[in-house]
């Protein structure tokens, strides 16, 4: 049960690639952090770092207010889960999750013990004796889970582990990984770049854009009030509408020319944004006050189920409309689509929130 | 219809493979029948002609200490070059795999000797391990009279020995590094974080999934022991002193092409032939078992 | 064309090799002509296959590009096998294959192989059918004997001979006051050891492997007038076997022995870093015993400003000194070709036997004329007068020191490679301690009589010619 603080921890690569810039997180005893960000934005360098498997060029990581920085992966306790799984192939099932407690001298019926419940735990009781290539993906998924959770570490690493399953799998994987976090009460760490996952498992959730954290916070809050414009577009499916505003004579006016008729929460504010479902779309002419009103036109229409996204020309761009249902709206319709103020996220010429 | 469907496929599998076995029959099967015969007959060198003696070279071969004091050679030629050659090049491989910095260079440093014909090996060889003149000339001034291949039969077993392994490391360590390198390095990590350390890691991980070259190299290295022994052999001791490395491929080259003695020579390359035939069954049968492919 | 060619070069070597090389020019000349013109008068081709390398290649190329520029009838294709072995395989291979050259060199030890094979065609048969009078009695009988029939009937024509020395430091024996090598093995052993307690290293160098049965056994043999097989040395017949176990060659391996254990004679080799002749060249070691052919090599190579000289090989004190044998190869005309390429494989043999040629072919080389006639014309010419050519004069002396006996006229055994490396494979032993003298001397003869019993096998209902 550990805590894992990051201090301007920075990696450059011998190739002079500066992967991580000065990442500083603390992440608190038995919460689920999830790393967050486009691919290639540092966050398996970071996650390595943790892991001791990369050397941290400056700043520190200390797991339970201990520095590990000049520690090896074998003494820092720590477990991972690799994106390919990493099992050992030429070991069955059960010495895959026995091999790390052999190795750290457990005696033998209890390194029996704890594997046959930890393969219970996970199903995987009726493949112990199966080599890694005579399991499916989601059963060796499930071993390299259990070689991580049956040796009991401080902090468990998981470096994008569903992304080799197909969608329906991942789903269940996702909601089983947060309940064993949960009951097992151990400090983890999570990369993904699927923002769903980062949503739906974290405690933390830290959103990294080249080699930077762009934000760290509770799920919804980074949700609800993303720190900026990067961060808007990449939580959020779809992602949130962001209209450039240049200022008019009479106020800021849309990319089209569109003023949006009101002034912005602050002055400084470059561009609007407003979430898909946050607007309402009708064919009314009449808007409230106070409220962006901009005409769109259709242009084309997902009905996914339970919802439907229209996507419209709106204020001399793109932008992405989540209504309930089956949509009343063809392609070529004219509409208005109507934001509330209080729905409106503000940010600067830099992309930070203000307001 | 179905019938002649399948006939016609024969037809077509046998066509594509009457090359195949043309060739097979031509480099293989046609010389190594025309040795069974000469093997069974005295062969006069220029055609003549010849007698059939049956089993008789055979028996005299058998029968001749000098052939046993061969075959005791080439097998402790086989068993040392190789292990040296395949222990050196794996802890090389093992080495350069973890620092792996210039590992280009060394690739090509060592195929190096690979490259080089074994005569052209065996004489630089020859002048690094003169008693008198090479690098061993300083040894034998602290120590007169230590190393002395010329006289005795260890060390000159021992030159050979080291000169094959020289150049067996470079080509077994090539496949070495290449099989190391294909270990998905997230296996050794995972072991990292196991608690394995460097010994163990080699041990329980790389060890176990580098087998299948392993066994590949071993059967190699041991094939071409008995084979390609000959050029280093004839430059470095011609099989001397006193037969100590006349090595069984030496000795076909000497009593057959040398002494013309064809039908010798057949009969003990049939023995050689049936010799690594049974060292190479063996190692499929009792080694390979204990390879892991992945 | 050719015989005026022959009486246009007999004024001696300057004006010879002016004229050579203006007939070169001029056959070449011709051969253009002959190539423009149609196919007639085009040289016929043979091949001659040969088994010196390196310098000794350079000069039989020389001697072929002569040959060739000497007439315009023939043409010869001289290719180097690189070594004796290699030859004498690859003819055979070819031979078998029908592709075989028209003349080859076999070396003198191949013999017995060769007067057996039936590949062959008589030479002296071949020179008389094509109109040529060689006068056989002309050959030094020691280097004729090795090479004929037991009827005297020349098979092969002698090529490069040579015998074996006694090569010796002049400053060395100075040092111990003598001006004269030694005559006597006896004298030997006492001059080595006084040459050791003077301080040197290496009194003598010698070498054990199966290249020096020659000069060590066989050489010996013959001087001494000690069988080395029964039946004259195979001569009498393929169940000749050998018998150096009881002759005085035990005592002669005894004494190398002794002397070798005592410090007084060194092992040199190439494997070892530095050969015999390295080794006597660079002052290292004072005496060694080789062939004549490396009197250039010393001459060339050796240490600035040593004296050195060659000598008889020693004898036992007491022994009637006869001949020492031949070395070195003969030129056999193999069977199975066109007529045509005869006639230029006789005119070629003709121009090798031509005493103009032997001197030619003695510069450029160490080895010794065949015949007399060629001997006197280089006698004559003053050839060995003076260094580096003087003291090679010795070598003959040295084939010429008797009449040839039953036993010293040669060595006809089977597969006799076979036996000089088993020779080689027993010195060692003998020498590494591992078995007695005696005992390395019976299982030499042992394993060698295995091999002449096998060859005797090979040919049943044979015998030699
Ligand atoms: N061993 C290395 N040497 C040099 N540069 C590297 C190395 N590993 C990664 N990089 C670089 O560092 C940066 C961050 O890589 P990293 O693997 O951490 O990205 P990521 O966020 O995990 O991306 P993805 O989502 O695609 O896995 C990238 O630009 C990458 O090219
Ligand atoms: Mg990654």
């Amino acid at each position: 049960m550990a805590t894992v603080d990051l201090k301007d921890a920075k990696k450059v690569y011998s190739s002079g690639v500066e992967a991580v810039k000065g990442v500083s997180i603390a992440i608190p005893d038995k919460e689920l952090c999830v790393l967050v960000g486009p691919s290639g934005c540092g966050k398996s360098t970071l996650l390595r770092m943790i892991a001791g498997l990369e050397t941290i060029s400056s700043g520190t990581v200390a797991i339970d207010g201990k520095i590990v920085n000049a520690v090896g992966p074998a003494e820092r306790d720590i477990a991972m889960v690799f994106q390919n799984y990493a099992l050992y192939p030429h070991m069955k099932v059960y010495d895959n999750m026995a091999y790390g407690l052999r190795n750290r001298g457990t005696p033998k019926d209890e390194i029996d013990s704890r594997v046959r419940s930890t393969a219970k735990v996970l199903e995987l009781s009726a493949l112990l004796d199966r080599r890694p290539r005579e399991l499916s993906g989601g059963q060796r998924q499930r071993v390299a889970m259990g070689r991580a959770i049956v040796r009991n570490p401080k902090v468990f690493l998981f470096d994008e582990p569903l992304s080799n399953l197909d969608a329906k799998l991942r789903g269940q994987m996702r909601v089983e990984i947060k309940n064993l976090q949960r009951t097992l009460g151990v400090t983890s760490i999570y990369v993904t770049h699927d923002q769903l996952e980062a949503m739906t498992l974290a405690d933390i959730l830290v959103v990294m854009n080249a080699g930077l954290v762009e934000q760290i916070g509770a799920p919804l809050d980074i949700y609800e009030a993303p720190a900026s414009t990067f961060v808007a577009s990449f939580i959020g499916a779809p992602p949130m509408n962001l209209l450039a505003l240049t200022g008019g004579l009479s106020g800021p006016t849309l990319a089209d020319g569109t003023a949006i008729g009101f002034a912005p929460a602050d002055t400084k504010a470059a561009t609007l944004g407003f979430r898909p479902e946050d607007a309402d779309v009708t064919f009314n002419a009449k808007a409230p006050s106070g409220a962006l009103v901009l005409p769109a036109t259709v242009e084309a229409v997902e009905p996914v189920g339970a919802e439907s996204f229209l996507h419209c020309a709106a204020g001399g761009v793109r932008i992405v409309m989540r209504v309930a249902g089956r949509a009343a709206a063809r392609p070529g319709d004219q509409l208005r689509v109507v934001a509330r103020a209080e729905k409106l996220h503000w940010f600067d010429k830099t992309g930070k929130r203000v307001g | 219809m179905e019938k002649r469907v399948t006939f016609s496929r024969w037809t077509v599998g046998i066509l594509f493979a009457v090359p195949q076995m043309l060739l097979i029959f031509t480099f293989f099967y046609w010389p190594a029948g025309q040795a069974v015969y000469w093997s069974l007959t005295l062969q006069q060198p220029w055609g003549g002609g010849n007698i059939w003696v049956g089993l008789d070279n055979f028996r005299s071969i058998l029968a001749s200490a000098d052939y046993w004091n061969s075959i005791t050679a080439s097998l402790a030629f086989a068993a040392i070059s190789t292990g040296l050659a395949m222990v050196i090049a794996l802890v090389l491989a093992a080495l350069t795999d973890r620092q792996l910095a210039g590992s280009r260079f060394y690739r090509v440093v060592l195929i190096w000797p690979y490259g080089i014909a074994a005569p052209a090996l065996a004489l630089a060889f020859r002048f690094i391990l003169a008693p008198e003149a090479g690098f061993m000339a300083v040894v034998n001034r602290a120590w007169p009279g230590f190393w002395d291949p010329g006289l005795d039969g260890a060390d000159a077993m021992a030159s050979i020995i080291a000169a094959f392994s020289w150049k067996y490391v470079g080509y077994n360590f090539i496949f070495f590094l290449a099989a190391f390198q294909a270990i998905p390095r997230s296996l050794i990590e995972a072991s990292a974080m196991d608690g394995a350390g460097v010994v163990r890691r080699f041990r329980d991980i790389q060890f176990p999934l580098i087998t299948p070259t392993i066994f590949f190299l071993l059967v190699i290295n041991i094939t071409e022991s008995f084979q390609d022994s000959f050029g280093i052999v004839d430059i470095m001791t011609s099989g001397g002193p006193a037969n100590a490395t006349n090595l069984m491929v030496y000795k076909i080259y000497s009593d057959g092409f040398k002494g013309l003695d064809y039908s010798g020579a057949a009969a003990q390359s049939i023995i050689l032939m049936m010799l690594i035939v049974v060292l190479t069954i063996f190692q499929f049968r009792f080694i390979e078992r204990r390879v892991h492919y992945r | 064309m050719r015989k005026p060619l022959v009486k246009a070069t007999q004024e001696g070597m300057k004006s010879m090799s002016i004229i050579k090389h203006g007939l070169a020019a001029f056959a070449a000349g011709t051969l253009g002509v002959a190539l423009a013109l149609p196919a007639a008068a085009a040289p016929v081709k043979f091949d001659f296959w040969f088994g010196l390398s390196g310098d000794l290649a350079r000069v039989v190329d020389t001697l072929c590009k002569n040959f060739n520029a000497s007439q315009s009838d023939y043409e010869v294709v001289c290719t180097s096998q690189g070594n004796y072995d290699a030859t004498l395989q690859n003819t055979i291979a070819a031979f078998r294959a029908g592709k075989q050259p028209t003349v080859v060199q076999v070396y003198d030890v191949g013999t017995a192989t060769m007067m057996l094979s039936g590949a062959y065609y008589p030479a002296d048969k071949l020179m008389e059918e094509n109109g040529y009078k060689i006068d056989y009695s002309d050959y030094f009988p020691g280097i004729a004997r090795y090479y004929a029939t037991s009827k005297g009937e020349m098979l092969s024509f002698p090529f490069n001979s040579s015998t074996a020395l006694m090569y010796w430091n002049k400053d060395a024996f100075a040092k111990i006051g003598k001006t004269e090598a030694p005559k006597t093995w006896e004298e030997v052993g006492a001059d080595l050891q006084a040459m050791k307690d003077a301080g040197y290293e290496c009194p003598m160098a010698i070498n054990i492997s199966a290249n020096e049965s020659w000069q060590l056994m066989e050489q010996f043999s013959a001087i001494h007038n000690q069988p080395i097989a029964t039946k004259s040395n195979g001569y009498d017949g393929l169940d000749a076997r050998l018998a150096v176990n009881k002759t005085k060659f035990v005592q002669y391996v005894g004494d190398l022995k002794k002397w070798y254990d005592a410090g007084l004679i060194k092992i040199k080799s190439k494997d070892l870093g530095q050969d015999m002749v390295q080794a006597f060249a660079s002052g290292t070691c004072q005496v060694i015993l080789t062939s004549v052919g490396d009197h250039g090599t010393v001459g060339k190579t050796h240490k600035e400003g040593m004296n050195w000289d060659v000598a008889e090989l020693p004898v036992y004190a007491g022994t009637e000194r006869k001949n020492s044998l031949v070395g070195g190869a003969s030129l056999w005309v193999l069977s199975g070709k066109p007529a045509e390429e005869y006639k230029g494989a006789a005119a070629f043999l003709n121009f090798i036997h031509d005493p103009k040629t032997a001197l030619f072919w003695s510069t450029n080389t160490g080895y010794i004329p065949v015949a007399k006639s060629g001997f006197d014309y280089m006698k004559s010419n003053g050839f060995y007068d003076k260094a580096p050519y003087k003291g090679r004069e010795t070598a003959i002396a040295s084939l010429t020191a008797s009449e040839p006996t039953e036993i010293t006229r040669g060595i006809r055994l089977g597969n006799f490679t076979q036996i000089r490396a088993e020779f080689g494979t027993q010195m060692q032993a003998i020498f590494a301690n591992k078995v007695s003298v005696q005992d390395g001397l019976d299982t030499l003869v042992k394993n060698g009589d295995a091999i002449l019993d096998r060859f005797q096998q090979t040919y049943p209902n044979k015998t030699l010619p």
